[in-house]
């Protein structure tokens, strides 16, 4: 059904008590918990869940599916997923805003987001072969971010519940990303580096909180890398694009290292990176080449954020560590935080790719859990909080 | 080296090992900065070298501004090695002391931490990790450790980042505790003139940053 018409018309709610979508249990079929390993729910092959969905019929008292669609939008991408009680993930769709030349500007992303926010839901909604009314609870990404961006989302998420009556839930989008990799990989207790554009920080859980032990004092390490890329011309996202050269450069060096020195600047578990941009960006300008540039850069960035993970985990006394955010999909960052947990005896883990970046599904995900602990949300309390810190949400739903 | 060092460990932290040795017959602790196979070598072995001599010197100087630090007998950077021997005090860590004493003997403990940051940074010193794993209760008396990222500095802003690490180090391992850290922070005030004008630039610091309110 067409989203759009659902907001204008809203069909009578089903009941809840009736026969709902069930008969699925956990690890079945496809729907083993993706980790490290890329597993797409909705990818060929893995039997189309909606199909399943529909094909089983268990009385309502045995197995009462509880879905939950989650709509992300915190800075450039807009998403939105389905997730179940089990934490399969039945869609996870997103489109991302690239603006034509320079950074990103809140303005025109919340103006693409709000293009795009229902086309969005919608194949969230068709990849899980579920109609609207199917959902038992909204959730949205009700901060830290872009103001106009979170407000977009947010209102999507507010007309979606009004018009079906359904419960609506705000949530943390930092948290989400530590809570999908505790609901999709064996991690259990992890120190998570959450490491994106916006982001940078080392979170892990102690005295019921969710407590922030590192973080940029300046900039995003995502943010870093775009800059210096832009500075070089390379196109937005340029974290690949640096990657590759890095890697090409490392090929081509097979003896020696041709590290070039750049600022490490660990202050506690604290990081600070504008330094190195600046460093950066003058060397360039004075001719070094650029490919020995982006290695020395991801080895110096990547080496200080390892270190303050390390001393986050010593620190706090975990022995799993989770990798969350953009520039998780970077193979270098994983291969030494991977050596720097096996070294000490932990145990890495790193979600689905689409479930490292800004997606739905993890804010879907939050949101039934913290539901599912209690929390309840009247539309008049959910307003966005751009600067929604991390270690203000009591945490219900852990021990 | 480890062969070289032998001893008994003791403690594996996030970058060193801690080991029992005998040091011309007496018992010592061995701190080793061990390499980190993730880094490259070349970063890996400048910033060994580079925070076991930092640290070697900043016990020192910390000594000299009054604040109790193990003495330093022996910094081995030959091939590497990045040992630093030095005194063994037994005592033990503020962060275990003050997660298990009762609120009013943690009240009396904050502001001796206050002092000593602050007798640190009249002294000149930034201690650069300020953790209260890094503080150690023994015989009365509060010493601090692990100066590997510290510096010679009267910077305010290295003094304002120096209390922001352990505000937020203080609020994460200590969450039960927030009251002390105005506690810790009149300590400060008192042992250093210096003290007000850094804790307005630590504020400063902190809404520089990412999501404060």
């Amino acid at each position: 059904m067409a989203v759009g018409a659902m907001l204008v018309a809203p069909e009578p709610d089903i009941d809840l008590q009736s026969p709902q979508p069930a008969g699925r249990k956990p690890g079945a079929g496809g729907l083993v918990h993706p980790h490290v390993e890329v597993v797409h729910i909705n990818a060929p092959g893995c039997g189309g869940v909606g199909e399943r969905l529909r094909t089983f019929k268990t009385p309502a008292s045995l197995s009462k599916a509880v879905l939950c669609l989650g709509i992300e939008g915190t800075a450039h991408t807009i998403g939105a997923g389905v997730v179940d009680e089990h934490c399969r993930v039945l869609s996870n769709e997103m489109e991302t805003y690239i603006p034509p030349e320079g950074g990103i500007h809140p303005r025109e992303a919340a103006n693409h987001h709000a293009e795009r926010v229902l086309p969005v839901i919608e194949a969230a909604m068709g990849k899980a072969r579920l109609s609207l009314s199917d959902l038992d609870l909204i959730s949205f990404s009700q901060g830290p971010g872009l103001g106009p961006c979170l407000r977009t989302a947010a209102t999507a998420a507010r007309a979606l519940a009004a018009s079906l009556g359904k419960p609506l839930m705000g949530v943390n989008h930092c948290i989400a990303h530590l809570e999908i990799g505790r609901g999709t990989t064996p991690a259990r207790d992890p120190v998570l580096l959450y490491v994106s554009g916006g982001n940078t920080q080392v979170i892990a859980f102690t005295g019921g909180r969710y407590r922030i032990f590192g973080e940029t004092l300046d900039i995003g390490v995502g943010n870093l890398l775009d800059k210096f890329g832009r500075s070089l011309g390379m196109a937005f996202p340029a974290g690949p694009k640096i990657e590759k050269q890095a890697a090409e450069y490392l090929a081509s060096m097979p003896a020696g290292d041709g590290y070039i020195p750049l600022p490490y600047s660990v202050k506690g578990m604290d990081i600070a990176f504008s330094g190195i941009l600046t460093a950066a960006e003058v060397m360039q300008r004075d001719g070094v080449p650029v490919p020995s540039l982006c290695f020395s850069m991801q080895e110096t960035v990547f080496a200080m954020l390892v270190e303050v993970t390390e001393r986050a985990m010593a620190h706090a006394e975990k022995s799993e560590v989770l990798l969350g955010g953009g520039v998780a999909a970077n193979t270098r960052l994983r291969q030494m935080l991977e050596r720097m947990a096996s070294d000490r005896g932990a145990r890495m883990f790193v979600p689905d790719k689409r479930l490292c970046i800004d997606n739905g599904a993890m804010i879907a995900w939050l949101g039934l859990l913290m539901h599912r602990s209690g929390v309840r949300m009247p539309i008049e309390k959910s307003q966005i909080r751009q600067r929604f810190r991390t270690d203000e949400v009591d945490v219900g739903w852990r021990d | 080296m480890a062969d070289r060092l032998g001893g008994k460990l003791i403690a594996r932290g996030a970058e060193a090992e801690l080991r029992i040795v005998d040091w011309m017959g007496i018992k010592a602790l061995a701190k080793r900065r061990v390499p980190k196979p993730y880094r490259l070598p070349s970063l890996d072995a400048q910033l060994r070298q580079t925070r076991t001599k930092v640290e070697a010197r900043l016990l020192r100087e910390a000594r000299n501004a009054g604040v109790p630090t193990p003495l330093v007998y022996d910094v081995d950077l030959a091939e590497n090695a990045c040992i630093l021997t030095m005194q063994l005090v037994r005592g033990e860590q503020v962060k275990r002391l003050l997660n298990r004493m009762p609120l009013v003997q943690a009240r009396r403990m904050a502001p001796r931490i206050g002092r000593t940051v602050g007798a640190l940074h009249a002294g000149g010193i930034i201690h650069g990790d300020l953790t209260t794993s890094n503080m150690l209760w023994s015989g009365g008396l509060m010493y601090f450790i692990d100066f590997g990222l510290g510096a010679l500095s009267d910077d305010l802003e290295a003094r304002g980042v120096d209390l922001r690490v352990l505000k937020e180090a203080f609020g994460s391992t200590h969450s039960h505790l927030g009251e002390c850290f105005e506690l810790i922070i009149k300590g400060y005030c008192g042992a250093f003139d210096g003290g007000e004008e850094a804790v307005e630039r630590m504020g400063e610091i902190a809404s520089r940053g990412r999501y404060m309110d």
